[in-house]
């Protein structure tokens, strides 16, 4: 391993970078503030915090918003979409959908189509569903839309041919003839993204990829050569929205698989710390200033999704199942249509931040609230801002008044409770609606928030045990440093079950292995370092959506295929009906490079005693009752010495809140485990 | 029956303790647990059903009501259609179950004649108690594939009474205490098509109200069944208040407007709907009264989608983010005359809800704007769009089914032009076409063209989205073509003289030429196809918003580089002249004024005696004005509106009358808000192949 490896993640507002010492087995971390116009500086300045001369630095791994800044401010590449004679409005038509919460919305305004339609230029050419060639591909026409590309200065183009999935030599041959017509331009293929069928979420993934394409190349450009300048000379890998890392040129040339790259990382991280502390089912809840994300892993899996959409636009390719909900710790408490209490999604962000940070906010947040109960002191949060308790108190007042609350703690109660309430909600969709118990499960709580309302949201869902992380703060760019490399491979093979020839299904497999293990080997991976999980996309004859099925070893039979797609219907809706006409759909292929992972930091700072760890006591307003609570300094904790709440522990970064009705210790990996008492 | 909605605490079946108080949070809090409960509902029946109608379509609604029926929580994912329809057919069944319902019971409803929607659309109702007091009402009401009836889908243009539309149930009692009724269900199950897949959708939405039950149990454990009664009333009340708040800014008056359907589908007749709206205060009384007599055809409705198009629309209109829920109903009163097409008596046909719901919501958007006309929105497609391609595998047994309802362009507002071929914002977020690959994969069809219809948005200052038009080509010799559809004859409305957008249009191309599947456009049944004819799906454009000489030239100009409109258009509706890609500044303004001066303006005078020629509103014009506007006799034409959506009548020629004015009558009068002697733009609207 190497001798020194970092992760840095680059959120909107913080870089933050775990730096990991493999001889001391240390663990240092460092945070700078993010530079949004040029992402490379913030990362350079980041490593230069923890580690003056980078030629050291052995491994570089990086959690980027490149990608999802790019979608969000609309400032990706002039693409050109060639396609398919007939089908140029593909792109804007859809599936006629809004992809946006917008019902009763008369004003409502559709996200305009990343390729407007001057630029969306068609060429004769046509496959039939069986891959046949009903029209050839048409390479005079193909000069005439090189030719218009040139003129409009398009930097990118995304060619998207009809049923490419099954064939992709139309594809493959226009993306030659562009190239030597058009040096210089980026080409990307739906078939090389996506060989998957139904063709509005191919085109629209692969048009994203071309979107992002010259975005990203600068920026991978720019790092390179920025640390190699400053005498890195290892690889950059980043982390993919799948969960796995990538390495520069794969990033480089798949950019639209970087768009969860940030919130990835975090599950990663937690997948690590679940591994080290014993546990296999795990549900995260990642708490930020604006947001809440929340992932169900289960033996040590996150859950998957193959398709989901990013700002109104839909992105086929299998990703994190996260979810998100508006709730964070700087999410506005207020009061719409007259009676309506609402927490978030509005933010009061990084400026002017909640009322308490004395920066001009006067609207009441989760984090005010908190600050009134006494769950947050006033200690610094970050290295900048002491919480002001009076502002909080007036800003929760003011709305304790507005709506009639009898007192200000049972204003702040009612925040913090509907902000939980939306969190817990988060946690059912993905673990009861999706047929999970949410009490079979740890709840992994962490992030600036999270800690602190960890016991409130897991006794609203029934989870009896908790674990927060060591660095609570830094668990994404921590996740950075533990993961294993990653690549996808998928292609649709529809075929009834019924009728099913297992041979070609098998020959399949193989063939996606077999490139997996080349994709591997040139990466540097012995045999014994790689992995390949098979799935398969499988559904009832009638209906349009597909579930995925883990195919593990040798299972390839009929019967066995039957059984493996019942037993996940089953868990996944309760009950499946056996005789059902069962089809399959596509083939996945995960090919996975095991890394080395960090060994976990020894625990440091323990005193003998309990008492010796209390900084303080402080009142804690809980079901409008006082207490008083001790306040432990984290660091200082003893080793597995239980203690009951109410009970607060804090740390640069994150308290953590121990209600009444549960027990915290300090474990040997330096992780809290709580414990309800029930 | 003149309805007007029953107050929130009508006589019950189920009785309901007084309440206790409660703070706003916990008010949020159960509310914030509804949602929850609804959304996994909606989870499990998307995933569990085998109608494609639910699990593609997700046509189907659940929601918690009150034990009164009161719908309580739902979420925006549910149809607006069955909003309403939920609440009347859960208070059906407690009016005929009273006394008689306990745990452990389930119960079946779907006639429309009290308070469903169409017979596909079948409610299950699942009484909550805890443990033995009432709790909450669950529901679910789900669009099944087949529901029986004289064709497959139960659904058909030619339905002349209800029987022929599949089977009826009244409020049906189908589990007592715990224990299914099988023999009714046997019944139930030996009258429809496919009886397997339909136990399944019964079972799946049986699963979730299981669920659903469940979690009810959970939240009484934790806030106690007080509290819980006391939060549902809150939440209701506080839904009224925000409504009534919404209303009150809306300046007091009686507004009156009128659309049509096409027809029928048993009769080329267009059908009038009208309305007139009274906001008093707080208040809005809508009275459907001259609108339609019943009709042969499958164009009627049952009591409640009258209220349930009022409500959605005035929510749209003055609080599209409040809740939905039974108590933003309460401020709306609503007469819908019984024997009419929006409250008809038994056995009229009512398949044609999604035809006919839709023509309401555009009636209820045209008078509620001319309140408040900054706020009005450019029609929409106005039809259900079903189209079916239905056959045999060429040279095989095995039969396919292609279906879709594809989405048109959406209306212009005030800000913005409407959005190209979208679900609009009373419709559900859903797909309403068929991936073409998926199509082609399993099916012997082949998508030959799929793109926007240049020229569909209705013209103006804020142009209407366009709709697409769609071709596929048929690659079996067994073949046929079903179309439900409407506002293939009357286009969507412009407002504010916004242009009409263009017009749903199904024809099918067979030998290089374009024929007629039908009749009646739009209503197709069972045309037979041939190996090569290719089906051509038009979907409408939405109407526009405000004068189209006002539109901003570079907007034109864009909508031409972009091929939304063409050229020639931009210069004889818009006025914008274009040299290459860009204005021309001077020779727009010219022709502008130009087209200004040649608007033709007639001056009005009240036409004494019948408004009406049947349906019709009548315009009476003298022969000099339809030479120059080249109209006959019965011709269709609007008059364009400065505050409000445009008037429809047809020509009928008065050889007596100067050729500078015509005659409206006064209803029409009080429509246009002009009196006689005012001046008003006249237009015809052309047939198709005019």
């Amino acid at each position: 391993m190497d001798a020194l490896i970092a992760g840095v993640d680059v959120g909107g507002t913080f870089t933050d970078i775990v730096l990991f010492d493999a001889q001391r087995g240390e663990l240092i971390v460092g945070k700078v503030p993010s530079t949004p116009a040029n992402q490379s500086q913030g990362v350079l300045h980041g490593l230069q915090s923890v580690l003056p001369a980078l030629d050291r630095l052995g491994k570089l791994v990086h959690g980027t918003t490149v990608a999802t800044n790019t979608m969000l401010q609309k400032s990706g590449a002039v693409v050109a979409l060639v396609t398919s004679a007939g089908f140029r409005d593909v792109l804007e038509i859809g599936r006629t959908r809004r992809m946006l919460p917008s019902l009763y919305d008369t004003t409502f305004q559709r996200p305009a189509p990343l390729v407007a339609r001057p630029l969306r230029l068609e060429v004769a050419e046509r496959l039939g569903a069986d891959g046949i060639v009903l029209t050839p591909l048409d390479e005079t026409g193909l000069a005439g839309v090189a030719d218009a590309i040139r003129e409009a200065h398009a930097e990118s183009i995304a060619v998207c041919f009809l049923h490419s999935y099954v064939d992709a030599t139309h594809e493959l041959r226009a993306k030659a003839f562009l190239r030597r017509a058009l040096p210089g331009v980026w080409i990307t293929t739906s078939a090389e993204v996506v060989p998957e069928f139904r063709e509005y979420e191919r085109f629209s993934t692969t048009v994203i990829n071309a979107y992002l394409l010259p975005v990203m190349d600068r920026y991978m450009a720019a790092l390179s050569t920025q640390l190699a300048a400053h005498g890195y000379r290892g690889n950059v890998y980043t982390m993919s929205s799948g969960g796995g890392i990538m390495d520069l040129d794969t990033a480089r040339s798949i950019p639209v698989r970087t768009i969860l790259s940030g919130p990835a990382g975090g599950v990663t991280g937690a997948i690590w710390i679940s591994r080290v502390a014993g546990l296999a089912d795990v549900i995260t809840c990642d708490m930020g200033g604006t947001s809440t994300d929340v992932c169900l892993i289960e033996n040590l899996t996150p859950a998957f999704v193959n398709e989901a959409a990013f700002a109104g636009y839909p992105i086929k390719g299998r990703e994190v199942a996260i979810n998100t909900v508006g709730a964070g710790g700087g999410s506005v408490a207020y009061v719409e249509g007259g009676n309506t209490l609402h927490v978030g999604p509005r933010s009061a962000g990084a400026e002017p931040g909640p009322a308490c940070y004395g920066r001009g906010g006067t609207e009441p947040t989760v984090t005010d609230a908190n600050v009134v109960l006494g769950r947050l002191g006033t200690r610094l949060l970050g290295r900048w801002i002491r919480p002001d308790r009076e502002l909080a108190i007036r800003a929760v007042g003011a709305l304790a008044d507005k709506l009639g609350v009898a007192s200000i703690e049972a204003m702040a109660e009612g925040i913090v409770r509907i902000a939980v309430a939306q969190m817990a909600n988060a946690i059912r969709e993905i673990s009861i609606e999706r047929g999970y118990d949410p009490s079979d499960f740890v709840l992994l709580a962490f992030g600036g928030a999270g800690p602190m309302h960890a016991t409130q949201i897991a006794d609203e869902i029934a989870m009896h045990e908790i674990l927060i992380p060591i660095l609570p703060g830094n668990l994404s760019a921590l996740g950075l440093l533990a993961s294993d490399q990653s690549y996808e491979r998928v292609r649709t093979f529809v075929a009834r079950l019924s009728t099913l020839d297992p041979e070609p299904l098998a020959a399949a497999l193989d063939e996606h292995e077999r490139l997996g293990r080349d994709q591997l080997s040139q990466r540097g991976f012995e045999p014994h370092a790689m992995r390949f999980r098979h799935a398969l996309d499988m559904r009832y004859a009638r209906q349009a959506f597909e579930l995925t099925v883990d195919l593990p070893g040798s299972v390839r039979s009929r019967a066995e295929l039957r059984k493996n797609f019942l037993d996940a219907y089953a868990r996944h809706y309760g009950r499946a009906d056996p005789e059902g006409e069962i089809e399959i759909v596509n083939l996945r292929t995960t090919s996975v490079g095991v890394t080395d992972k960090p060994a976990f930091p020894p625990v440091r700072g323990a005193v003998q005693r309990l008492a010796h760890a209390v900084t303080a006591e402080r009142t804690l307003v809980v079901d409008g009752t006082v207490l008083m609570a001790a306040v432990y300094e984290r660091e200082r904790l003893p080793i597995d010495v239980i203690f009951e709440g109410p009970a607060i522990i804090e740390e640069d970064g994150a308290t953590t809140v121990v209600l009444p009705g549960w027990r915290a210790r300090r474990d040997a990996t330096g992780n809290l485990r709580l414990s309800a008492i029930r | 029956m003149s309805d007007l909605i029953p107050a929130a605490n009508a006589q019950a079946g189920i009785a309901v303790q007084p309440a206790v108080t409660i703070d706003p949070i916990t008010v949020e809090l159960v509310q914030a647990r509804l949602s929850s409960i609804v959304r996994e509902m909606r989870t499990i029946i998307i995933r569990t059903a085998y109608s494609r109608m639910i699990i593609e379509g997700h046509d189907f609604s659940s929601a918690v009501l009150s034990p009164t029926g009161d719908l309580v929580a739902a979420s925006e994912l549910e149809q607006p259609t069955h909003i309403s329809a939920l609440s009347w057919s859960a208070r059906a069944l407690i009016e005929k179950y009273r006394g008689d319902i306990g745990p452990g019971d389930l119960f079946l409803h779907n006639d429309p004649y009290t308070g469903g929607s169409h017979l596909n659309d079948v409610g299950l109702f699942y009484p909550v108690f805890h443990p033995d007091e009432p709790l909450a009402i669950v529901g679910v009401m789900a669009h099944w594939q087949d529901i029986g009836g004289m064709v497959p889908g139960s659904l058909s243009g030619s339905a002349t009474d209800i029987y022929q539309e599949g089977i009826r149930i009244p409020s049906l009692r189908i589990a007592r205490r715990g224990v299914w009724l099988t023999e009714v269900l046997d019944l139930l199950f030996a009258n429809v098509r496919e009886p397997q897949d339909r136990r399944g959708d019964l079972s799946a939405m049986e699963g979730a109200c299981r669920i659903a039950e469940r979690r009810l149990h959970a939240m009484a454990g934790r806030f106690g069944v007080a509290t819980i009664r006391t939060a549902l009333t809150a939440l209701l009340d506080r839904a009224e208040q925000r409504m009534r708040d919404a209303i009150r800014d809306v300046p007091d008056g009686e507004y009156a407007y009128e659309t049509y359907l096409d027809n029928s589908g048993e009769s080329p007749a267009p059908l009038r709907l009208k309305l007139k709206l009274t906001v008093t205060g707080d208040e809005i009384h809508a009275d459907f009264a001259g609108s339609a007599p019943q009709v042969l055809g499958p164009a009627n409705l049952g009591p409640a989608p009258a209220t349930t198009a009022t409500f959605t629309m005035t929510k749209a209109l003055l609080d599209p983010a409040g809740p939905i829920n039974a108590g933003a109903l309460r401020p709306l009163k609503v007469n819908a005359p019984l024997g009419t097409v929006v409250n008809a008596r038994p056995p009229a046909a009512c398949g044609a809800i999604g035809e006919v719901r839709r023509a309401l919501e555009a009636l209820v958007v045209g008078t509620l704007g001319k309140a408040i006309p900054e706020r009005l929105v450019g029609d929409l497609k106005g039809a259900s769009n079903i189209t079916t391609l239905s056959g045999r595998h060429p040279g095989q047994t095995r039969d396919f089914l292609f279906a879709e309802f594809p989405a048109g362009g959406t209306g212009a507002t005030a800000q913005a032009d409407g959005n190209n071929t979208m679900r609009n914002f009373a419709e559900g977020d859903i797909s309403s076409i068929q991936p073409i690959e998926a199509a082609e994969l399993g099916c012997p069809l082949r998508v030959e063209r799929m793109l926007l219809r240049q020229d569909s948005g209705g013209a103006g200052r804020q142009r209407g989205g366009l709709g697409l038009q769609r071709e596929i080509r048929v690659l079996t010799p067994e073949a046929q073509l079903s179309v439900l559809s409407d506002k293939n004859i009357i286009p969507p409305y412009g407002v504010r003289t916004g242009g009409a957008g263009g017009r749903n249009r199904f024809t099918v191309r067979r030998d290089g030429k374009e024929i007629e599947p039908s009749p009646l456009p739009g209503k197709v049944t069972g045309f037979p196809l041939r190996a090569d004819d290719v089906v051509i799906e038009r979907t409408a454009g939405g109407g526009g918003y405000g004068d189209a000489l006002e539109r901003e030239p570079e907007a034109v100009a864009r909508d031409v580089r972009f091929g939304y409109v063409a050229p020639e258009t931009a210069r004889s509706m818009y006025g914008v002249v274009l040299s290459g890609d860009n204005v021309n500044a001077a020779a727009t303004a010219a022709l502008r004024a130009r087209l200004r001066a040649a608007k033709i303006l007639l001056r009005l005078a009240k036409l004494d005696g019948d408004e009406y020629r049947g349906s019709n509103r009548v315009v009476e014009i003298g022969p000099s004005a339809a030479q120059q506007l080249r109209l006959a006799d019965g011709d269709l034409i609007e008059f364009a509106c400065p505050h409000g959506p445009s008037l429809l009548a047809w020509v009928r020629i008065d050889t007596q009358l100067a050729g500078d004015s015509c005659r409206v009558g006064a209803s029409g009068l009080a429509i246009l808000g002009l009196a006689p002697g005012d001046v008003a733009e006249l237009r015809p609207i052309r047939a198709h192949n005019a």
